[in-house]
Parts: C-alpha cells; structure tokens; sequence
C-alpha cells in the first residue's frame, strides 16, 4: 500500500483531503450534534445542490455556487426562523426542497449534456484535484483558528446561549459566525463524501466520540481522530476491495458505531 | 431607596397579553417572591428585567451599574451537554471580549471559593447531568453570583427538588439576601415561607403584597384562577397575606 501512495497523486491526495475532512467533521459535527442542528445541516447540505447547478449554469466552478447557496441557507434558516413564526424545522425542508429543485432547474437549463452530478450526490475522494485540496486547507485552518479563539464563547454559545444574553454578549453575532462555518465545512465535505453521507460523517464520529468523554473539547479531539481513521481505513479498503470511497467510508462509521452501542450496552448489563 | 422600579409595564406577544400595566417598586435587600399560575407572566418578567424582552409599553429603572444575576428554570438547558461543573459557573465571568478569551488566576480563585462554599468543590471536574438536581440548582445558583450582581433574579429554583434540597436552596438564598436584593419566581405555594420577605402575585397583572401583609384563599383564587387549597404544615412557617385592594375584571 505505502509505495502505491508514493506512486499516485491521486491516492496522495484522497490521504490529505480524509485527514482534513476529519478534522473538520470532528469540530463542526462536535458542535452541530451538541445543538441539535443536525437536520438543520442537513437541510444545507441539500440546498447547496441549488448552488452546483448554477455553478454548471454559470460556467464556474459548481464549488463556488455551492458556498454561496450554503450560507445563505446558512443564514436564512437562523435570520428567518428568529423573525417569521415558522418552525426551523419546516424552514429546514422549505430550504431543503427549493435549492435541489433549483440545482435540478439550473442543470435542466445549461446548454449541451447534463455534468455529471453523482460526485457530489456521493462523493469521490479519489477525484480531489489540486485546487480543492487547497480550499479545504485554508478553511481547516480557519476553523482551528477561530475554535481556539473562542472556544469559551463558542461552548458557553451551545450550552446556554440565553445566558450569553443575560451577559450583554451579542450570541446572535456568535450564531451567525457559527452558521456561516457549518456552512462553509459541508461545502468542505461536499467533494469528498458527497451531500448525502455529509451528515453521517459529521455525527458519526462525535457520537463514537461521545461514548469516552464528557468533555466538550475532548470530543472534539476524540472526534476528530475516530474520523481519521475511518477516514483511512474507509479509504484503504476501498481501494483494495474497488468499492466506492464514500459508502464505504459510511457503512465503516456506522458499523464502529453500533459495535459500540452492543460493547456498551453489555458492560452496562455486566456492571 | 428603590434597586428596581417598573412603571407602567406591559408586555405583548403579538396580540397576547402577557403582562398588563405592571407597577413594582423594589427594595434594595429586599426578597421577593413573585407566585401565580403557568402562562402568568413570570419568567416574562424575569425576562423584560434581564433585557430579554423589550417592554411593549412602561418603563423599568434598573438602580445597579452591575449585571443582574440570573438563574434560569432547570429545563432550560441540555444536561447532556460536555461541560463540566467548573466550566458552567466559569461562564458567568465571560465578557464581550472574544478573541483568545482565557479565565485569569483570579476568576479561578474566586470560582473554587464559591464551589467550596457550596460543597461542590469535589464534583468541579463531573459533567453537570451527573449532578442531581439540587447540585445542578447550585451550580446555577454560583454561576450568577460568580458575576458579583447586586440583583438576583431566580426562575423556579426549587421546582421538581424534593423538601431538603429545596430547604438547602432557601438557605443558601437567605443567606445571600444579607447582601443582595433577590427576585425569585416560583408557582410553588411553599415559597411563601418565612424565608421570603414579600410576595407578589402575577397574573398578567401584579398585586404587591408588603411586609405586614397576608395571604388568603381569596388572593389566592383570584390569581391562580381556580380554587387553592392552602396546606399549613404545622412544622413549616408560613403566613397569610391580605386580599388585593382593587378588583382584577380580567
């Protein structure tokens, strides 16, 4: 295997974009499973479908159109769901529905034979070129940065954001931040394992997580190491076995996953 | 000389009245309790004072340049959440400042004094959903005074704790009435104890009831909107307050 990597810049690459991934997944998963925002990224996820359509629509990179839709959904879940009466869980499907019927709208328009969508429906690490390497480097590091930065802040936000109020601290500043980065890392994810096993990357590894430790920041690192290897080993047999890398990486998570509830739930029973 | 003053006060949901024509004057030192049904205002109060909610009509005076001290209803947050004890009452020293936010030497003293004072010191490290309920009512209770408030506004703190814990939490609350003004708010008739110095009851409106006051069961009824029963323990101390003087034609 080590020397096939040293061969391929393909097999280089998919290594560099599961580490990142992971690292991504395990913050912002960490952070979503904690506030129950996980329909809500799901609901982004799908809407930035709207986004690659029009990026193929437009002649630019689907990506591109993909960032813009995602934080406007973003954004536009929080913003109306604090002013309208309607339940964020209905804006989640209004969102949801309208950006993939969009993204089908703008494919339906863009002249000559439909681009291929199924790589960002499912992903293709294997097929992370340069360019999105780079993206997603930059927003890793961002998101680092900005966890370390405000890390009191950012849990005191998830645990009880009312109190934040109480402190005079502007929370919905923080929230929008916090939206706008949930955004941005699915978009992340989007290549690599594709829109619809985003969210089981993001709540699989904070859930495994959550079965050691009780502390916000260890399961983010806890997180984010239990990603990277399902990450790689995912990885690895699918490029032994020639399945495709993003079920693969999933089945992998959810099978860890419910191997853990059986270990636990029989310790429960032996204790 | 007066820590809070409500003039005029009324709150709507956009067209529910939640609270109607609120007059309240209160006392520095002095320990209210606010009763009255669910859906009566309460925590709304609470809240029009804490700045959550703006006040549709009325005007509040607020006679502290600190931040008020509060401590929500228990339900209000996810016990589950990765925090640990140390951690939550940590929260009531964070600032506006963001950037790099890290707790000085100083705010740690100052956070295991109070843990030590409430005999919590030994769970600072325990996820806070593994504390029972009267532990976790203290931890919020630290949380608030960790600001250094002149105020303290309390939602429900005795709500679902069994009679020790609940005498445990007056206690404490007496205590730091020597030096603090103190709102509580509470649908649990056993509040109105020796512990409280006045009572108020809400209803969408708001009937004051003094030191020399007592509570009768036509008060009561005309607040709570049914008929109470009023149980005197013969154990437990507990006083009558006089019927309100106007009529509520709500």
């Amino acid at each position: 295997m080590i020397d096939v990597i040293f061969k391929y810049t393909f097999l280089q690459n998919a290594i560099i974009a599961s580490i990142l991934s992971s690292i991504v997944c395990g913050i912002i998963g960490t952070i979503i499973v904690e506030k129950k925002l996980v329909m809500m990224s799901g609901g982004i996820a799908h809407t930035s479908f709207g986004g690659i359509g029009l990026g193929y629509f437009l002649g630019i990179e689907p990506i591109i159109g993909a960032i813009f839709f995602s934080v406007l959904a973003a954004l536009g879940i929080s913003q109306i769901g604090r002013k309208a009466k309607t339940k964020s869980d209905a804006l989640i499907g209004i969102f949801w529905s309208t950006g993939m019927a969009l993204g089908i709208f703008f494919i339906g328009l863009t002249p000559g034979y439909p681009p291929d969508m199924t790589s960002y429906l499912f992903g293709d690490i294997l097929t992370v070129s340069k360019t999105y390497l780079y993206i997603m480097v930059i927003v890793t590091v961002l998101l680092i940065f900005s966890i370390l930065a405000f890390f009191n802040h950012i849990r005191a936000y998830l645990f009880d954001e009312e109190f934040l109020k109480v402190l005079k601290i502007p929370s919905v500043l923080l929230e929008s931040f916090l939206f706008v980065f949930i955004a941005l890392s699915i978009v992340v994810l989007l290549k690599v394992v594709g829109i619809i096993l985003v969210i089981a990357l993001l709540t699989i590894p904070p859930a495994i997580s959550k079965f050691f430790t009780y502390d916000f920041k260890n399961m983010i690192i806890g997180s984010i190491i239990i990603g990277m290897f399902l990450c790689l080993f995912g990885l690895y047999i699918s490029y032994r076995f020639n399945i495709p890398s993003g079920a693969t990486i999933i089945l992998l998570s959810s099978f860890l996953y419910f191997i853990m509830v059986i270990i636990k739930t029989m310790k429960k029973r032996f204790d | 000389m007066y820590d809070i003053e409500i003039k005029n006060l009324s709150v709507n949901y956009d067209s529910v009245i939640a609270l109607k024509d609120i007059n309240l004057k209160v006392k520095n030192k002095e320990f209210l309790g606010i009763i009255g049904p669910n859906g009566g205002g309460k925590s709304t109060l609470l809240k029009v004072l804490l700045g959550l909610l703006k006040p549709s009509k009325g005007s509040i005076n607020l006679n502290t340049n600190k931040p008020l001290g509060y401590v929500p209803q228990y339900s209000h947050f996810d016990s589950e959440f990765p925090i640990k004890v140390k951690d939550v009452i940590l929260m009531g020293k964070l600032t506006k400042e963001m950037f790099f936010h890290r707790y000085s030497d100083k705010e740690m003293k100052k956070v295991r004094e109070i843990m030590d004072a409430f005999g919590l010191l030994k769970y600072q490290d325990r996820q806070i959903g593994q504390l029972s309920g009267g532990q976790i009512q203290k931890v919020m209770i630290a949380r608030a005074l960790i600001m250094e408030p002149d105020i303290l506004l309390l939602d429900e703190p005795t709500a679902s704790l069994d009679s020790n814990a609940k005498s445990e939490i007056y206690k404490i609350l007496k205590n730091i009435n020597k030096d603090k003004t103190i709102i509580m708010v509470s649908h649990d008739l056993e509040v109105v104890s020796s512990y409280i110095e006045s009572v108020a009851c809400l209803n969408k409106t708001l009937h004051y009831h003094g030191d020399n006051n007592e509570l009768n069961k036509e008060t009561l009824e005309k607040t709570y909107g049914c008929p109470v029963e009023l149980i005197a323990h013969g154990s437990t101390p507990h006083r009558v307050l006089n019927r309100h003087r106007e009529e509520n034609n709500d």
